[in-house]
């Protein structure tokens, strides 16, 4: 989703998005993490996030004019939602505090990590969150979720123990239980006993609409 | 002959201090702030006609650029002299030529100071159940602007506002004062801003671009009421008030609390789906955290069948050989206000039900007691009322109003 523009000039552009990220639509499968670095008059320069053909990222330089950055740029603040950091699900809430610039950067996101300690356990204690930075800044330009389906899969492979499956919902593992829990936001709503069905817990049925609506699977209650 | 006024320098009263039909509620207090830019030095004019210095006083707005400046009330006003003083100073803005730029908003106050707690309670989520369409109605990419964030895009303003509903509750059974903190503390760019409610008793709607167009402001004023209003005659139980947006189409749930000609204004042919997939989850979500007395996790919830999971032992395994970790912690480390919260959400917990008779002590105040009879009056409607005869139009926002 391209955000609106929320800026008049290059100069309160260059005001407003220093040391923050827009979103750039430079090609067609994707949105480019930029950061604003300078420029003069009418033109603005970036350093833009790519992904690399070999793994991880790539640093670019670019230049646009204001008028046609008007064009390719998502401006405001992306909501994150729910994101995979390292294989595993996290969901990253925004404050409606006043902030003196735009743009999103990672350290006004507050992040919920399901089952952090495995994270711990695999990257070792003490990893911050925004060890992954990278990986977060080019999820909240360029989300990806899976169908519950697809998910179930991926968990049951061992490739991750945790996807996201909407911007409010994720399934994520536990070693000692059976089946995936669902993830509502910062909460655990429910678990899925199959690819193909879920179930809520009691107390949350006054979701089950919602969930049913969003995810389009089979949702009882529990 | 002179007037007496005149004689002694005292100029005469100018304030009607009367009702007016104009409002949905014609004495409701209300308190407005217009925004403007390019103020750069207030025209004589602004100050010979004696409405403007008599209900306006002007700031200057660290917010805003090109000579930034903010028009308030002197005083909260309602009726007759609110109106007044809206079309007098729409009108100098316009001939003084003030900017109305992306930065400049328009505030509203609404007096909630006689309001019962949970007549409050049930205006917040009146309001988080029709946030989206009053953003859409609202329009001018107001829901992206960083100075009026929706609740349902920034979670962490929802979870301060469950704070202050949870602390009103607390303050009802123990005679404190934890909500005055609360509200102090509550972020005061979001767009429903609670903050207010420590400063003046009010809260504030922030949502609205600085404009020129007397009738959408005048809506948008009488729709803040029209919230207020509806606070009376809904059911008082948060719950059911949730049921009574889920049960009903959109346009009959709009008619019930805006009426006909506001209803029509803020429906269009997703509004079912705003409600549904936004209004709704986010108000459950302040119901469910902030409205239980109990806590969220308090009893079994989720109950899953235990057993290894082969595909998180698969992950572990393709692991590399790190140390292994040390006592789980309670809270992972704090990393620019990050935080863990997966053993606060161990599973095997619930929340308490929305509609514990917690809610509903066995004495009723006159207010609850004025809550059975709405809900009462609330089936009759919803049973009464088909769905409107006159097809409703599927309008863009904009096409009510011609806004400069």
């Amino acid at each position: 989703m391209q955000l609106p523009c929320d800026v008049e000039t290059a100069e309160d552009f260059r005001r407003y998005y220093a040391s923050a990220y827009v979103g750039l639509r430079l090609g067609t499968s994707h949105i480019n993490p930029a950061k604003p670095t300078g420029g003069t008059d009418g033109k603005i320069s970036f350093k833009v996030l790519e992904k690399s053909p070999t793994g991880g990222y790539i640093w670019t330089d670019k230049v646009l004019q204001w008028k046609d950055l008007i064009e390719v740029c998502s401006f405001g603040i992306p909501k994150l939602g729910m994101c995979q950091i390292g294989g595993e699900l996290a969901y990253g809430s925004m404050r409606g505090e006043r902030n003196s610039n735009r743009g999103f950067t990672t350290e006004r996101v507050f992040f919920t990590e399901f089952a952090h300690w495995y994270l711990r356990h695999k990257y070792g204690a003490g990893l911050p969150v925004i060890s992954f930075n990278q990986d977060i800044i080019w999820q909240a330009y360029n989300p990806r979720y899976e169908s519950v389906a697809g998910a179930w899969g991926r968990l049951q492979s061992g490739e991750s123990v945790g996807v996201p499956l909407h911007e409010n919902f994720g399934l994520y593992t536990k070693p000692d239980y059976k089946y995936p829990f669902l993830a509502y936001k910062k909460w655990t709503i429910g678990f899925a006993p199959n690819a193909y069905a879920l179930v809520v817990g009691r107390g949350y049925f006054d979701y089950m609409e919602y969930v049913d609506r969003t995810l389009h699977t089979n949702v009882t209650g529990q | 002959m002179s007037e007496i006024g005149s004689l002694l320098g005292k100029p005469k009263e100018t304030k009607a201090y009367a009702p007016s039909e104009k409002w949905v509620l014609p004495k409701s207090l209300i308190g407005l702030e217009f925004e403007y830019e390019g103020v750069v030095d207030p025209p004589q004019f602004l100050y010979d006609n004696p409405t403007i210095p008599t209900f306006w006083k002007t700031q200057r707005e660290d917010s805003l650029k090109d000579f930034g400046c903010e028009f308030v009330f002197q005083t909260p006003l309602f009726g007759a002299d609110a109106y007044t003083a809206l079309q007098t100073l729409v009108d100098a803005a316009i001939k003084a030529k003030f900017k109305c730029t992306l930065r400049a908003g328009i505030h509203v106050h609404l007096d909630v100071r006689e309001m019962e707690t949970s007549q409050l309670i049930g205006l917040i989520i009146l309001y988080t159940i029709v946030e989206p369409l009053i953003f859409r109605w609202i329009g001018a990419n107001r829901e992206h602007s960083i100075y009026c964030v929706p609740f349902y895009k920034a979670d962490e303003s929802l979870s301060e506002a469950v704070k202050i509903v949870r602390a009103v509750h607390f303050d009802e059974s123990n005679n404190s004062r934890t909500t005055f903190e609360r509200a102090k503390n509550f972020g005061r760019y979001a767009a429903l801003n609670l903050n207010a409610l420590s400063k003046f008793g009010s809260v504030e709607f922030r949502h609205m671009r600085t404009n020129h167009n007397l009738e959408f402001i005048t809506d948008w004023v009488n729709i803040i009421q029209s919230l207020k209003a509806a606070t009376y005659k809904l059911p008082t139980s948060d719950g059911a008030i949730l049921r009574l947006a889920r049960n009903q189409p959109a346009n009959t749930f709009l008619t019930y609390v805006f009426g006909t000609q506001l209803a029509k204004k803020l429906w269009f042919s997703g509004a079912d789906d705003l409600i549904h997939m936004v209004g709704i989850p986010t108000a459950l979500d302040l119901v469910l955290n902030g409205l239980s007395l109990t806590d969220w996790y308090s009893g079994e919830s989720v109950s899953a069948p235990k057993g290894a999971h082969q595909g998180f032992k698969r992950f572990l395994d393709d692991a590399p050989k790190v140390d292994e970790p040390k006592k789980r912690p309670k809270m992972a480390p704090s990393i620019s206000g990050a935080y863990s919260s997966s053993d606060e959400f161990e599973v095997g917990v619930v929340p308490s039900t929305p509609d514990g008779p917690q809610h509903h002590p066995a004495s009723l105040t006159p207010n609850q007691l004025l809550g059975i009879e709405a809900q009462v009056q609330a089936a009759q409607f919803f049973n009464n009322t088909s769905p409107p005869d006159d097809p409703w139009t599927d309008l863009p926002p904009g096409n009510f109003y011609t806004v400069s």
